[in-house]
């Protein structure tokens, strides 16, 4: 199953990255810089799957992810928080802000993909 | 028979190795990634791997862990083959791996073929150490990752460059052929009857001289537009051996005529050169182009050294050097440009090259172009000889 999500990342090795092993896999990748490109971007392509990077600037992850929760027509998509593994409090505060999950970054590019799959919405 | 296991996501590489190893008594199979590989690993004895590193669904650097943690496969000599090569660390990341050997992309055959058969000599490897999945080995494991991506977006970006490029020219000298088709048309009646006017009443010396100065315009106007048909032909004229040897001195014959005092010409042809195919009047084209390029250049004292020789036995290259004011670095980008000259009004098309280049093109060769401001200029021309 393809799918499109959307990534919210301000770091340009991070997107790439990402970006090759999702299409490598046959997803569709959105790609937002910051929070209110990103906001703007499910909005209005409303994708399968949210990935929100935590630390960006401006306009850092969970307020990105709250902002997302307010908007009825994104009350329901997934968002997986991509959090740094040094910072532990970051996952609670993840799930608090709406955030339906975590992974932990270094990613595993072996196991990465098969991990966001998992929040992806079961097929009606 | 050592049976390979060829894991690349191009169709053409995997032939390529296929071709090679079987022409060498080697069996091998093929697999476009690295789940591919492992799938085609269950089912048979597979005696080397040789993997690339950047493919869909499982890339080489994850296959290579896998393959090491197999008990079934962790002897199996396991080799990268990869072009875009970036750092010494993508080399130490993919060692680390437990792969055997790390090789870049394209390397010559014999040298490809001496080390799978050495390593096939030597039979099972040492078991290897395999990292731990901890986020010290995942963030290397990233930035290899990512080098790796970084140096293929870059190269797709100059591919992509280039084909822009090429097909700017293409589409100029579509126009430039039919542009120069009507200005031939307008230019016969003027250069007609201004000859004949001069012939029948040029005792005049005031008509004389007005005479004299629209022809002199107008058979500038002439070689303009010469030069956009010869740049605008598309048609290759068809190849027979050519001397190049004897192209230059032709070539030099008619330019002397044109030489300014103080300017020496150097050649220095290899006395056995061999022919090759070539279109002669295209590539004597080239040469009066070059010489004379050399020449508008060059300031007494200077010289233009001419020079043929043999590459290697598929490959001659001819130069044409200038002791000239050279190109600044911020023009060398545009030198092969249609319509780009930095020689004064009227003296240049700016065409000079570009049809260099399109002839160069025709013969499937290649053209440089090295340069130094107040030193001179060399081009640099390499044909197929066979």
């Amino acid at each position: 199953m393809s799918a499109r999500i959307l990534y919210i990342e301000d770091n340009e090795s991070n997107m790439y990255l990402v970006n090759f092993l999702l299409e490598a896999r046959g997803h569709t990748v959105l790609q937002a810089w910051d929070g209110r490109q990103g906001v703007e971007l499910a909005l209005r392509e409303q994708p399968d799957l949210i990935l929100l990077d935590i630390q960006l600037p401006v306009m850092d992850g969970y307020e990105i992810a709250r902002a997302i929760r307010a908007e009825a027509s994104l009350a329901r998509v997934p968002i997986v928080a991509l959090t740094s593994y040094a910072m532990s409090g970051d996952r609670e505060k993840a799930l608090g802000a709406g955030c339906d999950g975590y992974l932990e970054k270094p990613i595993n590019p072996e196991t990465f993909v098969a991990s966001v799959e998992q929040f992806l919405p079961t097929a009606p | 028979m050592a049976t390979i296991l060829v894991v690349d996501d191009q169709a053409e590489n995997r032939y390529l190795l296929e071709v090679l190893l079987k022409g060498h008594g080697l069996a091998a199979v093929l697999a476009a990634n690295g789940a591919e590989a492992l799938a085609l690993a269950d089912g048979q004895d597979i005696d080397l791997v040789i993997a690339d590193i950047l493919m869909p669904v499982m890339d080489g650097y994850s296959l290579c862990r896998a393959w090491r943690q197999d008990p079934r496969l962790a002897l199996v000599p396991f080799v990268f083959y990869t072009a875009t090569y970036t750092e010494p660390r993508d080399e130490q990341f993919g060692l680390s791996l437990g792969a055997d050997r790390f090789l870049i992309k394209p390397m010559p055959v014999e040298d490809l073929l001496a080390v799978i058969l050495e390593l096939l000599a030597r039979g099972p490897r040492a078991p290897a150490d395999i990292p731990a999945d901890e986020p010290a080995y995942l963030r290397e494991y990233n930035l290899a990752l990512f080098r790796k991506l970084e140096s293929k977006m870059a190269a797709n970006a100059r591919l992509e460059e280039e084909v822009r490029h090429f097909q700017n020219v293409e589409s100029l000298g579509r126009m430039a052929g039919s542009v120069a088709h009507d200005l031939n048309n307008l230019l016969g009646p003027i250069l007609g009857m201004a000859g004949f006017l001069l012939e029948n009443y040029g005792e005049h010396p005031e008509l004389h001289k007005r005479l004299a100065t629209i022809l002199v315009a107008a058979e500038q106007a002439r070689s303009l537009v010469q030069g956009l048909t010869e740049f605008a032909r598309k048609e290759v004229p068809a190849f027979e051996p050519v001397d190049l040897n004897l192209l230059v001195r032709q070539a030099v014959d008619l330019l002397e005529a044109d030489a300014r005092p103080g300017i020496r010409w150097e050649l220095r042809l290899e006395p056995d050169l061999p022919r090759f195919p070539g279109a002669p009047v295209a590539l004597a084209r080239v040469l009066m182009n070059l010489g004379r390029n050399a020449l508008d250049a060059t300031l007494p004292p200077g010289s233009v050294r001419i020079a043929t020789r043999t590459l290697d036995p598929g490959r001659v290259e001819l130069t044409v050097a200038d002791t000239g004011h050279g190109i600044p670095p911020e023009l060398m980008a545009r030198v092969t440009e249609p319509f780009f000259t930095t020689k004064a009004q009227g003296r240049g098309t700016g065409l000079g090259l570009a049809i260099v280049q399109n002839i160069v093109r025709a013969h499937a060769g290649t053209l440089a172009v090295e340069s130094e401001v107040g030193q001179g200029t060399c081009i640099r021309v390499v044909l197929p000889a066979g």
